[in-house]
């Protein structure tokens, strides 16, 4: 029982210097490698503006005003999945983590001179402000977010409109 | 315990599911099910690791400094344990690698259930926030919890993807 215990934690031991000498190795090699420790800048928090000062917070209220207006492109960072069952009216999809996939056929429609507002579910989600990173990396620097998201748009009853694609 | 001429004789019951349970094709499928899922996950963790990052970073749970060194790890902890677990490559450490794993991921889970955080779960692809469909993965990897521990106790002889002759159980 004692040298059943003695092997069990020798094969583990094994197992877990090659899960470790196979993973530093490949990040090391890697072309997507990453730091080992992560950074506070690594991820953007939408609350927090210090991150990119050249991006504005919006709440609900300016968001409708702009809304009413027309002034910005509405841009849902939500999967397919989520913009199909509903978004806000005119709401154009790129899906955060599939940016590239779709940025192309954006900026055939829109230069990098439109203001762009960018949005998720709520204030919990996180791939607003990835997308607007995302896209103030593109040279777009009219970038606003809406922080409060879909939820609490759909939650006021404002216009919102689903999609067949 | 009954006696026959004077000796006291155990009876065993053999219910069928006892029969499949340790049916060593029965466990090697299990395997083969449980390893190829955990390899399959790995692939596009190793692939993007910042997007990883990013995942573990939206459940909320873990320090800052700990999150770039969970995105590299974990998924070679999943790869190595699944190859493991298939080739029969010390499958009882392999499957105590996927248990403990598989705990990190129902506590994560039930955490962000309980308090209602939408997050992404990361699992097989990226960017599918849907809370509707967590008590479906929470689900899901109760059962591949359950697997893996049936997988650990096993005590029959094991059989192997690359030799013909049953192996005997390593550990």
């Amino acid at each position: 029982m004692k040298s059943d215990f003695k092997v069990l934690a020798k094969e583990l031991l094994i197992l877990v210097l090659v899960i470790l000498f196979l993973s530093f190795t490949v990040n090391c090699f890697s072309p997507n490698k990453i730091t080992l420790f992560a950074k506070k800048n690594d991820f953007i928090k939408k609350t927090d503006v210090s991150v990119n000062k050249n991006i504005q917070i919006l709440n609900l209220s300016d968001t409708k005003k702009i809304f009413e207006e027309k002034s910005a492109v509405f841009v849902d960072a939500r999967p397919k999945s989520q913009y199909i069952e509903g978004h806000i009216q005119g709401a154009v999809n790129i899906p955060v983590y599939v940016f590239y996939d779709y940025i192309e056929n954006f900026m055939l429609n829109h230069n990098e001179t439109t203001p762009v507002i960018t949005y998720c579910s709520s204030k919990n989600c996180t791939d607003s402000s990835m997308l607007a990173q995302y896209f103030f990396d593109m040279d777009y620097k009219n970038i606003k977010i809406f922080i409060d998201g879909f939820d609490k748009w759909k939650e006021k009853g404002y216009k919102i409109e689903t999609s067949n694609q | 315990m009954v006696l026959i001429n004077g000796k006291k004789k155990g009876i065993k019951l053999k219910l069928p599911i006892s029969n499949i349970m340790s049916n060593p094709w029965f466990e090697f499928s299990l395997r083969i099910i449980l390893g190829t899922v955990f390899i399959y996950s790995s692939l596009h963790k190793i692939i993007h690791p910042k997007q990883f990052a990013e995942i573990i970073y939206g459940y909320n749970l873990f320090p800052l400094y700990t999150i770039n060194l969970m995105a590299i790890t974990i998924p070679f902890a999943e790869l190595v344990a699944g190859t493991g677990i298939i080739c029969n490559i010390y499958p009882k450490a392999s499957s105590i690698i996927i248990i403990s794993l598989l705990t990190g991921f129902i506590i994560s889970i039930s955490v962000n259930m309980i308090s209602g955080h939408k997050f992404d779960c990361g699992c097989f692809t990226f960017g599918k926030t849907d809370n509707s469909a967590t008590w479906q993965l929470l689900l899901r990897d109760i059962l591949f919890f359950c697997t893996s521990v049936f997988i650990f106790f096993y005590k029959q002889n094991r059989k192997c993807l690359f030799k013909k002759k049953n192996t005997p159980n390593s550990s």
